[in-house]
């Protein structure tokens, strides 16, 4: 069984982890930023469809509150999970643009703007707050942000009644017309952020070929430069795009290349080929990569979608066979509303395991998930009304101590899910005046 | 006539002018009623309107108004109707305000990068290397159904890393260095010698006796070969010998009768001890004779290009065809780069797709110089330039900058990149030499040349592109390989019998391509492409095997691409089938017409049954139907798919859906009636002028990478017309888009 060997790789992960780490083991940026600050780390987990949201929404408010059986699985970390109950994505709405809420609710998702229906031309979206922070406090690490999820992009067809694929398999957007891929194979990450590790080198060997290797990136930005200036007005938006990504590696060689983080990968074996048939699995295992650059401050900024939205999968791993997408338009039919609380759970389980693991990773000044903030939600509240207010959200973590204690928060209704993205920022050292279409803090998490 | 149409810069009073003549007056006949007064439908008031300014301010809005008037979906059926001039009056209007483009016009592509098989195809016939580099690469994004478009294709980091890592690895995988065993010294080594001197491209020259060399560390006891490259002028009675000698004693004497310009490879063993020895090579028959009558007698010279040591002997791994292909010449030296710069210009070329200029060259030689200066091999030197070129832009993107200027406000698309466009239409992969030279030669103007290479080209194993890749998206073939059907539900469904499905499609789009056959075979077919288990499933006799082969069916249910497995699962639920989707896919790809997304504020009808033991799936959905607000649409949608409900959710045949007989009787709103697939399949034939025309707007797209918008319309008229015209052939439509100025030209930069 192949599912099995991949889970037995990355047992070395626990090992590692569990030990307390020493400062001598710590990245250098880590140990340098300990000493002013404690590194605070952003991740924004999507599931889609929305959520049945009778079993998801605590009755009582405020500390202490009860835990429906969405939320059961969290019990272990209940100390550090809070629920938001009333926050809205209000672009998300059709606002005269008619169908195409799974698109357009992943697009607005991070960003609250409202997007611009093409299917093609002109795509019009805008940063979203991961990309906001990561524009921010990126340069303090190898990577300025981390896009995972567990699904491709559409391969083909019309993504959703008039929207680009561009809008629904992402959440993530470097600019506004530039949404950031993701990469769904663990092994793939793993290598990204790590290398290979098939490596040895010898010195000068490597220096030789870093040397090569910058003299490319030199050749290939002249290069680019000198035929951008050939193009039309749109050819050199993709030309900018191609720049971006060349300066941003360019940053990492210049100032992350050489840092070791050979301690903490002592005891990681790296992650099997290939995609996991179970998803649970590929979540875990995704979720474990996420953990690991947090760990090894390869990033602060993480976004991780589970599944994309409007994804019709089946769930057999847990008896379910019909799409995710045709439950979620249950139309109150009893049977499609306990399935969806289904699925719902065992996204939950998922998560609690991706905390769990983020908790048992000790720093200099408490654990990851006390250093952390995670959110955790959906773009629909209702999968069958398709409505984007009283969306379902999680805030999970201590931000470093400075969010208050894990609650039930219940906001007014359509309160802009953007202004607790303008707080988060606010809490990683990002000052934004506004963000989408927010219109102030939440003062409640302040 | 096209002339007529005002350009808003040019006449903002006009244009009010005929909004209040012409238009003003339509708009309060047949809309108002709805979209007016203080609570207006759609949140759209068309009362208000007086001036262009007041529809320039929302171009969006007023695209969509002018898509819905323009189909006939506005006004809703059984409001009065405005007459076609009537609607054309308002589509024009909208066009000349919003600044569309005037219908015909070329349009213009946003320059495209290579998706993920383009860069795959591209890198085979490249680097002549079988890898799939891009299936490491982040998914390509789709928009107008296909990932090959301009606007929509964007760059990341995570793919900019990708791009480095793939070149760097590839070129490592082409390029294969001399292995550590292998010792080179070129002409140019060892400084000044007796006799020789050293030539421009670094190959040593003797004009005289005398012999060059130097010490060489030997690593080990045993064996060793000593291999030389070189050639000769050759004069007099005898041909060049050439002598090895090690420590200063005669190993061999060899004849070097090769002569330029291709030089022979001449070797000898040897057995040494390890440690340092001294080797040298030199020239010993001298001839100078300046009375000889023919000038070419008159000197014998020796050219030494390089000599290697090889060894101690073990197996030595052949050199995979990338590397004989690229590197087409030796030697070269830091001092003298010309055979590195030759290789690296031809290599720069092809990946370019286009000429290189100098001053690109000069650069790549650079790098290539700095490699050689870090005392690393001339391989290596090339391996960091090719690492380069498959790094940069102009190899990921496929760039127009050799346009020269047509009839106003439009330009040619050059020779060398519509070379590009013909091959990545029709093979998703670069230019071949031919395409190459026909560019060099300026020869693809002519549109009776570039009918001739769509012919050339369709014929050939490459064009299996077009199944992959238009057809796998055409017909979502791709989406089929990500459809997980319950199992519990489809008994016997397996991933081998999908990629079955998918494969027989392929072999059946093929046939018709390759043999360039009727389209007309895509809607009605009395042959099918199935091995074993594909006829098992559909319940055909006589068929065995894993191959799939070519089948005389003999009953009416099957035959054509709505009866095949692929299509009938990828419109299917994972539990049941959709006839809603199944009808909505006929309209998006053969009979055109998909009607707009629904209305603002009217969700999208679900064809979600619940418990099927209430009603029969189809008496639910006409229940559904009654609504005003969904029946227009899905009356023309629902029925098609209902005709096909004999096939399951996964393409078997069956007599009823759980208890409830399947009712597969159908008409259209305009009365047609039809009944089963057989029914359906002969209201496709009717409109095969339709189908072509559908068919042909696919293929634009795809060739261009743009999405079509109103003024391509005539366009598309036109190649579907030549197919009409022409047999309904495949070919017909392909040229059709090749020869078109959208394919051949390009609006000018404003």
């Amino acid at each position: 069984m192949k599912e099995v060997s991949r889970r037995t790789v990355l047992k070395g992960i626990g090992t590692a982890v569990a030990l307390p780490m020493l400062e001598c083991m710590m990245p250098l940026t880590a140990l340098a930023q300990s000493l002013k600050a404690r590194p605070n780390r952003m991740a924004f987990v999507f599931v889609p469809n929305g959520m049945n949201m009778d079993a998801f929404r605590p009755k009582a408010v405020g500390v202490g509150y009860d835990l429906p059986e969405i939320l059961q699985p969290l019990a272990p970390v209940r100390e550090s999970v809070s629920v938001l109950t009333g926050l809205a994505q209000r672009n998300a709405f059709a606002l005269g643009d008619g169908p195409g809420d799974h698109a357009r609710s992943t697009a607005v998702w991070l960003t609250g703007v409202k997007i611009k229906k093409t299917d093609g031309a002109d795509i019009q979206c805008a940063v979203s707050v991961d990309q906001v922070a990561a524009q921010s406090i990126g340069d303090q690490t190898k990577f300025a942000s981390l896009e995972i999820g567990c699904e491709r992009g559409a391969m083909a067809g019309n993504c959703d009644s008039g929207y680009s694929c561009a809008y629904s398999s992402s959440i993530s957007w470097r600019g506004p017309a530039t949404p950031n891929a993701k990469e769904v194979s663990p092994r793939a990450v793993f290598e990204r952020l790590f290398g290979s590790g098939a490596t040895s080198e010898e010195a000068e060997a490597k220096a030789k070929r870093d040397l090569y290797n910058k003299s490319v990136l030199d050749f290939v930005i002249d290069d680019a430069s000198r035929l951008k200036s050939q193009l039309g007005a749109r050819d050199q938006l993709k030309l900018d795009e191609y720049l971006d990504g060349v300066r941003e590696i360019e940053k990492r060689i210049l100032a992350f290349e050489g840092r070791q983080n050979a301690e903490v990968l002592a005891g990681v074996e790296i992650p099997g080929k290939g995609i996991p048939r179970d998803r649970g699995e590929h979540i875990r295992l995704m979720s474990d990569m996420m953990v690991l650059a947090f760990q090894t401050d390869m990033t602060r900024v993480c976004t991780f979608m589970f599944a994309n939205d409007g994804s019709n999968r089946p769930y057999q791993e847990i008896g379910i066979n019909e799409g995710h997408h045709d439950i979620s338009h249950h139309g109150k039919d009893e049977t499609k509303l306990r399935k969806k609380k289904e699925i719902d759970v065992f996204h939950a389980q998922q998560l609690a395991y991706l905390l769990q693991k983020m908790q048992g990773i000790q720093e200099v000044d408490g654990t990851l998930l006390d250093n952390s903030m995670v959110v955790f939600g959906a773009g629909i509240s209702d999968g069958d009304r398709h409505n984007h207010d009283d969306l379902p959200i999680l805030l999970c973590g201590k931000g470093g101590g400075r969010l208050p204690a894990a609650q039930h928060f219940r906001f007014p209704n359509n309160t802009p899910m953007n202004n607790l993205f303008v707080t988060m920022l606010d809490k990683v050292g990002v000052d934004v005046e506004t963000l989408g279409d927010s219109n102030g803090n939440l003062k409640e998490l302040l | 006539m096209l002339a007529a149409v005002v350009t808003p810069e040019q006449q903002p009073q006009s244009q009010d002018a005929a909004f209040k003549a012409r238009v003003k007056p339509l708009l309060t006949k047949y809309c108002v009623s709805c979209h007016g007064g203080s609570d207006p439908t759609a949140g759209l008031n068309l009362a208000g309107i007086e001036t262009a300014a007041q529809a320039k301010a929302q171009p969006d809005r007023w695209k969509k108004l002018r898509q819905y008037v323009a189909t006939g979906h506005m006004p809703p059926a059984g409001s009065p109707q405005p007459t076609q001039s009537e609607r054309k009056a308002i589509t024009d209007w909208v066009d000349a305000v919003i600044g569309a483009r005037k219908p015909g016009d070329p349009g213009r592509v946003t320059v495209r990068r290579l998706n993920r098989s383009e860069y795959n195809n591209t890198v085979r016939d490249l680097l002549y290397l079988q890898a799939t580099p891009a299936e490491e690469f982040p998914s390509d994004d789709v928009g107008y159904g296909f990932d090959n478009i301009g606007d929509v294709l964007t760059i990341s980091p995570l793919l900019m890393e990708k791009y480095l890592a793939a070149a760097e690895r590839l070129a490592a995988q082409a390029i294969v260095l001399p292995s550590s065993k292998t010792a080179r010294y070129h002409g140019s080594d060892f400084g000044e010698a007796r006799g020789s001197s050293v030539r421009e491209d670094g190959d040593r020259k003797f004009t005289s006796h005398g012999f060059f060399g130097g010490a060489h560390e030997f690593p080990a006891d045993g064996d060793y070969v000593l291999r030389a490259s070189a050639y000769g002028e050759q004069a007099g009675p005898e041909v060049c010998k050439m002598e090895f000698r090690l420590d200063g004693r005669t190993l061999q004497v060899v004849d070097v009768a090769a002569v330029s310009p291709e030089p022979g490879t001449y070797q000898v063993p040897l057995k040494v001890k390890k440690g340092a020895h001294r080797l040298e090579l030199g020239f010993i028959n001298d001839y100078y004779n300046p009375e000889a009558t023919d000038p070419r007698q008159r000197d014998r010279n020796l050219i030494i290009q390089y000599f290697e040591v090889v060894g101690p002997i073990g197996p030595d791994a052949p050199k995979p065809d990338s590397h004989t292909k690229l590197i087409t010449m030796y030697p070269g030296t830091l001092e003298h780069p010309a055979a590195a710069r030759r290789v690296i210009g031809d290599f720069a070329k092809r990946a370019f797709r286009r000429p290189v200029t100098a001053q690109e060259l000069d650069k790549l030689v650079a790098l290539y110089q700095l490699v050689r200066s870090k005392g690393d091999p001339y391989e290596r030197g090339i391996q960091v330039a090719v690492t380069a070129v498959l790094a940069s832009p102009s190899f990921i993107f496929r760039m127009e900058t050799d346009s020269r200027p047509a009839e106003a406000g439009t330009e040619w698309i050059g020779h060398y990149a519509l070379a590009s466009r013909l091959s990545y239409f029709l093979w998703s992969s670069m230019p071949d030499d031919e395409l190459f030279r026909l560019a060099a030669d300026g020869k693809l103007g002519d549109a009776r040349e570039i009918e001739r290479q769509v012919d050339r080209m369709l014929k050939s194993p490459k064009a299996k592109a077009l199944a992959d890749d238009f057809a796998g998206q055409w017909l979502n073939l791709r989406l089929l390989e990500t459809m997980t059907p319950d199992p519990g539900v489809f008994e016997g469904w397996t991933d081998q019998l999908k990629a079955d499905m998918v494969a027989e499609t392929k072999a059946f789009f093929m046939h018709v391509v390759q043999n360039d056959r009727t389209v007309v075979d895509f809607l009605e077919a009395d042959y099918a492409f199935l091995n074993a288990r594909l006829a098992e499933h559909y319940g055909v006799e006589g068929v065995s095997g894993d191959q799939l082969r070519r089948h005389e069916m003999r009953s009416p249910r099957r035959g054509g691409l709505v009866t095949q497995g692929s299509m009938l699962t990828v419109t299917s639920n994972p539990n049941r089938t959709s006839p809603v989707k199944r009808g909505k896919w006929i309209l998006d790809n053969i009979l055109g017409g998909t009607p707009p997304p629904p209305p603002p504020d009217v969700g999208a009808i679900e064809d979600d049954a619940k418990a099927m033991d209430e009603s029969s799936l189809r008496e639910k959905m006409e229940r559904h139907r009654r609504d005003p607000n969904c029946a227009g649409c899905h009356a023309r949608m629902d029925p098609l798919g209902f005709a096909l409900d004999n096939f399951d959710g996964v393409g078997r045949w069956r007599e009823k859906d759980g208890k409830w007989p399947i009712d597969d009787s159908g008409a259209l709103p305009d009365g047609t009636k039809f009944n089963g697939a057989e029914g359906l399949q002969k209201l496709l034939v009717r409109r095969k002028d339709d189908f072509a025309e559908v068919l042909g707007s696919k293929l634009l797209t795809y060739a261009l990478g743009r999405g079509l918008e109103p003024a391509d319309d005539p366009t598309v008229q036109r190649i579907g017309g030549r197919a009409v015209k022409n047999g309904y052939r495949f070919s017909e439509l392909v040229k059709g888009v090749a020869t078109s100025d959208a394919f051949r030209k390009r609006l000018a930069e404003r």
